[in-house]
């Protein structure tokens, strides 16, 4: 008749499922190497012994997370995040391509009377025309991210990835060179009527896409722990 | 890829017993009483060597059913030069590297 377990092995076996929790994602398979090597204990108290260590084990790469970011979260949290990021860029996209100063409206007339008769018209010119190029970063970057979060497959290409970081951040330094070409330093001071507008243009438009890119494509690139299960498998 | 950085005495501990006898796989248990550290120090020290590619480690059925299997340890090429530059230097024997007793 198989011998119930004693108070001190069932603790250390909710230990053990402590520990597995306490580990990060990408550690879990040790939780199972710490629960492997507890099954071969006889000894109760030893077995407990090891259990506390493991918990130890366990707060310490938690603890580790924590102070070396490696900035890896579940997939669930990164779809509101890649919204976040790359949505208010696609709706901009749109906005500057179809909105009602887009550039489908331009013509050579509005063009030159509104734009081509000075250096800060020909930048804002410029500008608009940027967000309607650059912006279309803004869906691919969101279908990108969706198509890494549902099939697991990162973009590969490297001009790609490339243009997913450098086009938000070319297209926030535009804005802010238009910026001051239109208002001087004064304009980007907080103290501008519209500065709210613009820095929270700036970073909806530039930094978070860009950010959001960063943190994809970190994402998307294989751990040595990843590697190192994924070549056992 | 290992670094220049000087190894902690439980991490020259650890690679002492598993350069001892380089192609030979280790149990985590078996690490832990050969070097009597305890699993809380012996796990991360196994971690960060496995992130380095310091270590290789692979899992093992146990012939025993219903047991699960075990996950074993032994250096990487470069873990064994590693291990041997790092017992090798001046400050350490290995005398030195094998704690008495080390905390959980």
């Amino acid at each position: 008749m198989k011998r119930s377990p004693t108070l001190q092995r069932r603790l250390a076996q909710s230990l053990l499922r402590c520990a597995h929790t306490l580990l990060p994602t990408s550690r879990r398979e040790w939780a199972q190497a710490m629960r492997a090597e507890l099954d071969r204990l006889e000894d109760d108290r030893e077995a407990l012994r090891w259990a506390i260590g493991c918990v130890i084990a366990g707060s310490k790469e938690r603890i580790r997370g924590w102070t070396v970011m490696d900035w890896r979260i579940p997939r669930w949290i990164l779809v509101p995040e890649m919204l976040l990021c790359f949505l208010p860029l696609t709706l901009g996209w749109l906005d500057a391509l179809f909105g009602d100063s887009g550039v489908v409206r331009l013509n050579r007339e509005v063009i030159e009377t509104h734009f081509l008769h000075s250096p800060v018209g020909v930048l804002a010119l410029l500008t608009m025309v940027a967000g309607a190029a650059l912006g279309v970063l803004g869906p691919l970057g969101l279908a990108s991210a969706f198509r890494w979060v549902a099939l697991s497959r990162p973009p590969t290409n490297r001009v790609f990835r490339a243009a997913l970081v450098a086009g938000p951040t070319l297209y926030g330094a535009l804005i802010l060179a238009s910026r001051l070409a239109m208002g001087g330093a004064s304009g980007v001071r907080s103290s501008a009527s519209d500065s709210f507008d613009f820095w929270s243009g700036l970073l909806l438009l530039s930094a978070l896409p860009a950010l959001g890119a960063a943190h994809l494509l970190h994402l998307a690139q294989p751990t040595a722990t990843n590697e190192l299960a994924s070549s056992k498998r | 890829m290992a670094r220049d950085r000087k190894c902690s005495q439980q991490t020259l501990a650890l690679l002492a017993v598993l350069a001892e006898s380089p192609r030979a796989w280790r149990h985590g248990y078996d690490l832990s009483s050969e070097t009597n550290l305890k699993s809380g120090t012996l796990y991360p020290i196994l971690m960060r060597l496995c992130d380095r590619g310091l270590l290789e480690s692979k899992w093992t059925a146990h012939e025993r059913t219903g047991r699960p299997p075990r996950h074993m340890y032994r250096l990487t090429s470069h873990g064994i030069a590693f291990a041997q530059e790092q017992l090798a230097t001046p400050a350490t024997s290995l005398s030195q590297t094998l704690p008495k007793g080390s905390a959980a």
